[in-house]
């Protein structure tokens, strides 16, 4: 296998990781482990918590091996499984605190094919995902960050923002379909 | 709201909602087989999950503690070593250090190496400047090599266990001493994660078993001077146990522990420290 480094592409660290050599997961991680530690930390809205989160989703990745790279981006892949095993802790923790509704988005083919802009680099992803976010209306985009980025249901957000629960559902549903609209053939 | 997409408006809203989790199990099962077998409603639905997937992207993105890499990395480490460690491992009489000293270049990872690995591990996630505790992971080296050593020998699920204490970053590592005549020679391993007394795993060696209507019970120190009963276990034949404790009571949030030690206590007595302390450590 030919050396690997910061610009071997994710595939062939995947392939490395899973081959023994553990260089690997240290790329992986150098590449990744802000954005799972970010995605960790916003929803479980603890740093410790978040840490340790971050860590158990590398260990996951290396020990399942069920990732494909041909079905799904790395980046992707990493923050909704971190979202996922993130909105799991909190439901743990619901007692005392909230409830976690209706969270875990239906995962139909979640990971059939990346998308053409799952396949550009991250920077490029973060400048198009960010451009594309600020051009939605700020009830729009509130909604659709607590729901879907931090974790609060519906009625929670209703709660929060003392505003009827048909109006977040909408916003919900507008801000998505907007900026779907906006990321266009990017997301196929 | 526009709708430039080739879906009615119902069945646009019927997908949003679908990807925002909306739906009702039934609702949601009708839609997934519908979509097998309509490509525009299958392109809406990918392309909508692919914007939710990429949502991340929109967070400004925090900058993990930098000690965190080296946490994980070490971790993984110790895993793989754990999980792919095949030689087999002596159960009595252990091998001397220079006896270990002498192995040859280029043999399999040996159990050793792995014990001082979680040494170097534990020393890494607790911090290595902490002499006390310097000192007491080297004190339980041998400690250390008997928890391997059964871990080795026992199924994945074991290394499981440790690895996930290991991989907290508090963890810690008590060990423990005979205190009486017959235990002198007793040594073993505690592995915790202060706060978290929900689980503990605890490896012991030279430690006599038991006639059946006895046990060993272990048990935690507090400050206040309270006794939390920690579980109960009994050795194999050749004295060691390895054993996985998940004690009920909880320490009081603020309290700190102080010390361990292990009883001989009638099998039948109630959850009261008042056999013989057989063994001992401090936290």
């Amino acid at each position: 296998m030919e050396r690997i480094g910061a610009t071997t592409p994710d595939d062939e660290l995947v392939r490395s990781l899973r081959a023994g050599h553990q260089d690997a997961l240290g790329i992986l991680y150098d590449r990744y482990g802000n954005l799972v530690f970010t995605v960790a930390n916003r929803i479980l809205n603890r740093t410790h918590e978040a840490e340790d989160l971050t860590q158990e989703v590398f260990l996951i990745f290396w020990k399942k091996e069920n990732f494909q790279p041909e079905r799904a981006a790395l980046g992707t892949y990493l923050s909704v499984l971190t979202r996922s095993r993130a909105l799991n802790k909190l439901r743990s923790r619901s007692t005392q605190q909230r409830s976690v509704e209706r969270l875990q988005q239906a995962t139909y083919n979640q990971f059939s094919h990346p998308c053409p802009l799952e396949q550009a680099t991250l920077q490029e992803q973060r400048q198009l995902v960010q451009q594309a976010i600020t051009q939605l209306p700020n009830s729009q985009q509130q909604v659709l960050t607590m729901n879907y980025l931090e974790g609060f249901s519906h009625s929670e957000i209703a709660q929060q923002l003392n505003m009827p629960l048909g109006t977040v559902k909408t916003n919900v549903r507008q801000g998505l379909r907007r900026l779907r609209q906006t990321l266009g053939e990017a997301v196929g | 709201m526009s709708n430039p997409s080739a879906l009615s408006e119902d069945d646009l809203i019927l997908v949003e909602d679908y990807v925002l989790g909306e739906l009702s199990p039934e609702a949601a099962a009708a839609l997934e087989r519908r979509v097998r077998s309509d490509p525009a409603l299958r392109q809406e639905l990918c392309a909508l999950q692919a914007t939710l997937r990429l949502l991340p992207q929109a967070m400004p993105v925090l900058e993990a503690p930098p000690e965190l890499r080296d946490r994980i990395l070490t971790t993984h480490t110790l895993r793989s070593k754990i999980l792919t460690a095949d030689t087999p491992l002596p159960a009595t009489p252990r091998r001397s250090r220079s006896a270990r000293r002498s192995r040859p270049a280029g043999a399999t990872i040996p159990w050793g190496k792995i014990a001082v690995g979680i040494a170097a591990a534990l020393a890494l996630l607790l911090g290595a400047d902490n002499l006390r505790l310097r000192q007491a992971l080297g004190d339980a080296d041998q400690s250390n090599r008997e928890l391997l050593a059964q871990l080795d020998q026992n199924n994945e699920r074991d290394g499981e266990v440790v690895a996930n204490l290991l991989q907290r970053p508090t963890s810690r590592l008590v060990t423990l001493e005979g205190e009486s005549n017959e235990t002198a020679n007793a040594a073993g391993t505690l592995l915790f994660t202060p706060g978290r007394w929900q689980q503990v795993v605890v490896s012991l060696g030279n430690l006599d078993p038991l006639p059946p209507d006895e046990i060993y019970r272990m048990w935690l120190t507090l400050e206040n001077g309270q006794t939390i009963f920690c579980g109960e276990f009994n050795t194999d034949e050749q004295g060691n146990v390895f054993v996985e404790l998940r004690p009920d009571e909880t320490v009081p949030q603020g309290v700190k522990a102080t010390g361990i030690f292990v009883t001989v206590e009638s099998a039948t007595a109630p959850p009261e420290p008042s056999g013989e302390r057989v063994m001992a450590g401090s936290i």
